[in-house]
């Protein structure tokens, strides 16, 4: 028992580990991997391992990838993820700021997650006492006018800019750009684990920044400075970044770039101190790090709120097992928990250590690898097509430098697509313009080219650095540090204890809890046919096989298709009797809320067996459906775990037939022939 | 290096490349073409779980649709060598596509990606994915959606029998004549007009139930042009029968 506990620790350390490396490589997202894991999954006999081992290894890794996807972002200005497009977090790098910066990052993500974590839990403890599922609630509510929700985003976006004509114009293009670069098919599918959004982001936000610094003459980094901001600050951001986060997970459509960019638009609202952009840098910075943590927790736990998969790892999670229960959810808050604190611990311990490794780089050389890498990268991973894409993005990506609009309004080009798929006349609009969508099977990835290119990717670049190197050197003074306290706050080291102990007894809970769907009082649910019902309570829901009896068929299916063919009845009369025995179903289940199921297992479909019975256990429906004559005994009850209920069905069965009650009169010859 | 350009040529020229290079990029998207042979789809290859995200052409006969608000397309195939549901999601980012691919009992091609998502009834459905809209070819229209007259010829044909396509049944229900015959009352919906129509009990078919059950939007009828006091009414003989 020790020992299956101590193994989920594996999965999870391994997650974070692999976190840690999605995060480190701009270009290799968490999707990648999961779709990576999914593939190889679903080799027939490749990786037989329990699915919950995988589902708490991606869980981890989505979670620790948000620690450390922000370094691409703050020390090469490479938004790896679109949540940090807009950080400002590399301009604090390029003030000295880079120490203060990762520290607001990491605690603003860091407290990011434990906000949802609570409200996770809150959620879930109301859904099992109140019966109230506040996030399907909340979803469908808002599900009705996410048109309108994005329509005032985009509309805030231009209004609120200084020049509201090249606002608009910005919005416009860089939302045609989306439409196009969205549906092209000279990069590869948009399922694909390389597509097109990689190079669209770094042309729009990334290289732009990049090439007009080899420009300045002046733009070279100061020595960082290191301060004692181990402090929570920025709590009502992180909270605010928790929100978006939530609301990425609930709002279909809205990624993370719009829930930041919206976030971001209203906290410069109302803002007071304006002035102080320092500030207002680190506010941003800890709202985005929030949404990005929080948005890795919801996009997940949407599987099991509002049965929508909202990320590439919740798509992975869905694929390797649908049934997402109450055991399996609170494994993955564990999971993330701990996975947190470690991704937390480790940023935090050698932060220091990173910044000064950071000082005695020179930044103009900097710059030029980091050109050269996400050329090299975006040419190794998408091909020619990706470089034509992420071309067009770095040309308006360079507006805003030239008109001193935001850069947030090249969020359009995630926006205006989704604006347009929630119009509701897409085919009608892009049909009329010319901007049909066109998909390709064009694959680049492969992992020869996946490893020889990441190698050349890397090193080719290093190269770079060293020989420019020689030509620019700047120059660098020791590194400064100061002690000073920029927010109040509590120390944080008390919350990462309380998320790691939590974790561990989340974990501890899971794996105690009854799979975790166990016999007891069930409230009915639907009707599929016959054999086949479902039901739930506050663990979740399940898919009954009713034991040990068989019912005729009614959906279209090989199985039907061969009986038909067999005893040569035609499939119309097959599938009456079941769509017969299906409403004999319904009858039976109409009478009553609530019935007591006693569970044996699980079929080879993965449903459960169940032998359902009234609530006061007097009335058995297995036994029922025969005695009645709407089911046969399955195989003469060769699988009934009830020896009891096996004798019985038996009698009930032969009772029917010589009494020609229900189906032994109406079809008779097909009930006898479910027999042989 | 120094910029020495005023910034306000500079933006102007970043919008002219940029409007030329999205023209170039969408002129190569529309000039791409998925001319290459895939994979048929078979029962086999979805049971080998190898097929995810992967190209392959499914050819099948359309059962029924679903459009949903967004636009997207859900079309069910009939398919009995499947041991599963098997649809085509049609997302409206391809735009506007030939209805007829969507007449119940036509055999269409569609060239796409295949996946698998578990629906509201935890059942398995495989979908697959077209790549573009010329991916989605109309094989073979339902023989009864051959021939078929516009609405506004209808009157034209009383005591006929005429084929008409893209009916929607808007009612449906049940009635016995004083004499004794049962039979289904309809309305149909026929472009922008309405008109009654009768099934008699006997071609009142499980396939016909099925397909008025599932509110079809798009089915195909052969019927008799009469008239009943006064009106037009459609003595209905068959109902896409795939």
């Amino acid at each position: 028992m020790i020992l299956d506990i101590l193994l989920l620790f594996v999965p999870i350390l391994f997650g974070c580990i692999a976190g840690v490396i999605t995060g480190l490589i701009a270009g290799i997202h968490t999707n990648t991997l999961s779709a990576i894991i999914v593939a190889i999954y679903f080799i027939p006999g490749f990786l037989e391992i329990d699915p919950l081992y995988l589902i708490l290894f991606i869980s981890s890794m989505a979670i620790s990838n948000t620690f450390f996807d922000v370094f691409p972002s703050l020390f090469l200005g490479i938004p790896s993820s679109e949540v940090y497009a807009l950080l400002p977090g590399h301009k604090m790098v390029k003030n000295g700021r880079g120490y203060e910066a990762l520290t607001v990052s990491i605690s603003g993500s860091f407290f990011g997650f434990f906000i949802s974590l609570m409200i996770c839990l809150g959620v879930i403890i109301l859904d099992f006492i109140l019966d109230i599922n506040i996030m399907k609630n909340v979803y469908s509510i808002t599900n009705e006018y996410i048109f309108y929700i994005l329509l005032a985003i985009i509309f805030l976006l231009i209004i609120t800019d200084k020049n509201i004509i090249w606002a608009f114009i910005m919005v416009v293009f860089s939302g045609i750009f989306g439409v196009i670069a969205l549906g092209s098919p000279i990069v590869p599918h948009p399922d694909s684990a390389f597509n097109t959004i990689f190079p669209a982001l770094i042309g729009l936000f990334a290289l732009p920044g990049l090439l007009m610094s080899l420009f300045e003459k002046n733009d070279t980094i100061p020595n960082q400075i290191i301060n004692d901001t181990n402090k929570l600050a920025f709590k009502k951001n992180s909270f605010l970044g928790s929100i978006g986060g939530m609301l990425t997970g609930l709002l279909p459509g809205v990624g993370s770039a719009n829930a930041a960019t919206c976030l971001l638009l209203f906290q410069n609202l109302f803002t007071k101190n304006k002035e102080d952009s320092n500030f207002n840098q680190k506010k941003y910075l800890a709202t985005t790090s929030a949404i990005g943590s929080s948005d890795a927790l919801f996009a997940i736990i949407a599987l099991y709120f509002i049965d929508r998969s909202r990320s590439g790892a919740s798509v992975a999670i869905e694929q390797i097992n649908a049934d997402i229960t109450i055991s399996i959810v609170l494994a993955i808050f564990g999971s993330m928990a701990i996975s947190s604190s470690i991704s937390f611990f480790i940023v935090h311990s050698l932060k220091i250590y990173i910044i000064k490794i950071f000082n005695v780089i020179d930044y103009k050389p900097l710059s030029l690898s980091v050109i050269t890498y996400l050329l090299l990268i975006t040419l190794m991973t998408t091909g020619l097509g990706g470089i034509f894409i992420l071309f067009i993005g770095l040309i308006l990506g360079l507006i805003p430098y030239f008109t001193n609009i935001r850069k947030a309004q090249a969020m359009g080009f995630f926006l205006v697509p989704v604006l347009l798929f929630f119009s509701q006349h897409q085919s009608d609009i892009v049909t009329k313009l010319f901007l049909e969508a066109k998909y390709s099977n064009v694959s680049v990835f492969s992992l020869d080219n996946f490893l020889i290119g990441g190698l050349l990717s890397l090193s080719i670049p290093i190269i770079i650095y060293l020989v420019v190197r020689k030509f620019i050197r700047e120059q660098k003074n020791s590194v400064k540090i100061l002690y000073e306290t920029v927010e109040k706050g509590k120390n944080y080291s008390g919350i990462v204890v309380f998320t790691t102990i939590l974790g561990i007894i989340l974990l501890i809970i899971s794996h105690f809890m009854p799979d975790k769907i166990k016999s007891g009082i069930f409230i009915f649910d639907e009707v599929y046919d016959g054999d086949t019902i479902s039901f739930y309570n506050n663990f979740g829901k399940i898919k009954c096989r009713i034991e040990g009896i068989d019912t005729p068929e009614k959906y279209d299916s090989k199985k039907i298709n061969d009986f038909s063919n067999k005893y040569n009845i035609p499939i119309v009369d097959i599938k009456s009797s079941g769509e017969i025995a299906t409403q004999y179903a319904i009858d039976f289940f109409s009478k009553s809320k609530e019935y007591f199921i006693s569970i044996s297992g699980k079929d080879v479909y993965n449903r459960y067996l169940c032998i359902v019975y009234s609530k006061d256990k007097k009335i058995n429906y297995n036994l029922e459906i025969v005695k009645d004559g709407y089911a046969i005994s399955y195989k003469d009850g060769k699988y009934i775990s009830s020896e009891k209920i096996k004798l019985e069905i038996m009698q009930a069965e032969y009772n029917a037939r010589i009494n020609k009650l229900g189906l032994w009169d109406s079809h008779y010859i097909i009930m006898n022939k479910m027999k042989e | 290096m120094k910029l020495n350009v005023s910034k306000t040529i500079y933006k102007y020229i970043l919008v002219i490349i940029a409007i030329f290079g999205m023209i170039a990029l969408q002129s190569m998207n529309i000039l791409y073409a998925n001319d290459v042979k895939f994979p048929n789809l078979t029962n086999d290859i979805l049971q080998s779980n190898t097929y995810r995200n992967k190209v392959f052409t499914y050819t099948g006969v359309v059962r029924n649709y679903y459009i949903n608000k967004y636009g997207i397309i859900t079309i069910y195939f009939n398919d009995l060598n499947m041991n599963n549901i098997l649809t085509a999601s049609i997302f409206p980012n391809l735009g506007v596509i030939d209805k007829n691919i969507l007449v119940t009992g036509s055999k269409i091609q569609i060239t796409g990606t295949v996946k698998e998502y578990i629906n509201k009834k935890n059942k398995i459905i495989y979908q697959i994915m077209p790549l573009d809209k010329g991916s989605i070819k109309l094989i073979e229209l339902a023989n009864y959606c051959k021939n078929t007259i516009e609405v506004k010829d209808i009157a034209k044909n009383i005591g006929k029998n005429v084929n008409l396509k893209f009916v929607k049944v808007i009612s449906n229900e049940e009635y016995v004549s004083k004499k004794g015959t049962k039979m289904q009352k309809v309305k149909l919906l026929i472009k922008d007009m309405v008109f009654d129509g009768v099934i008699w009990h006997d071609k009142y078919t499980d396939n016909v139930k099925e397909i008025l059950k599932n509110n079809s939007n798009n089915i195909c009828i052969n019927a008799e042009v009469s008239q009943f006091r006064g009106d037009i009414s459609l003595l209905i003989n068959s109902v896409s029968n795939p």
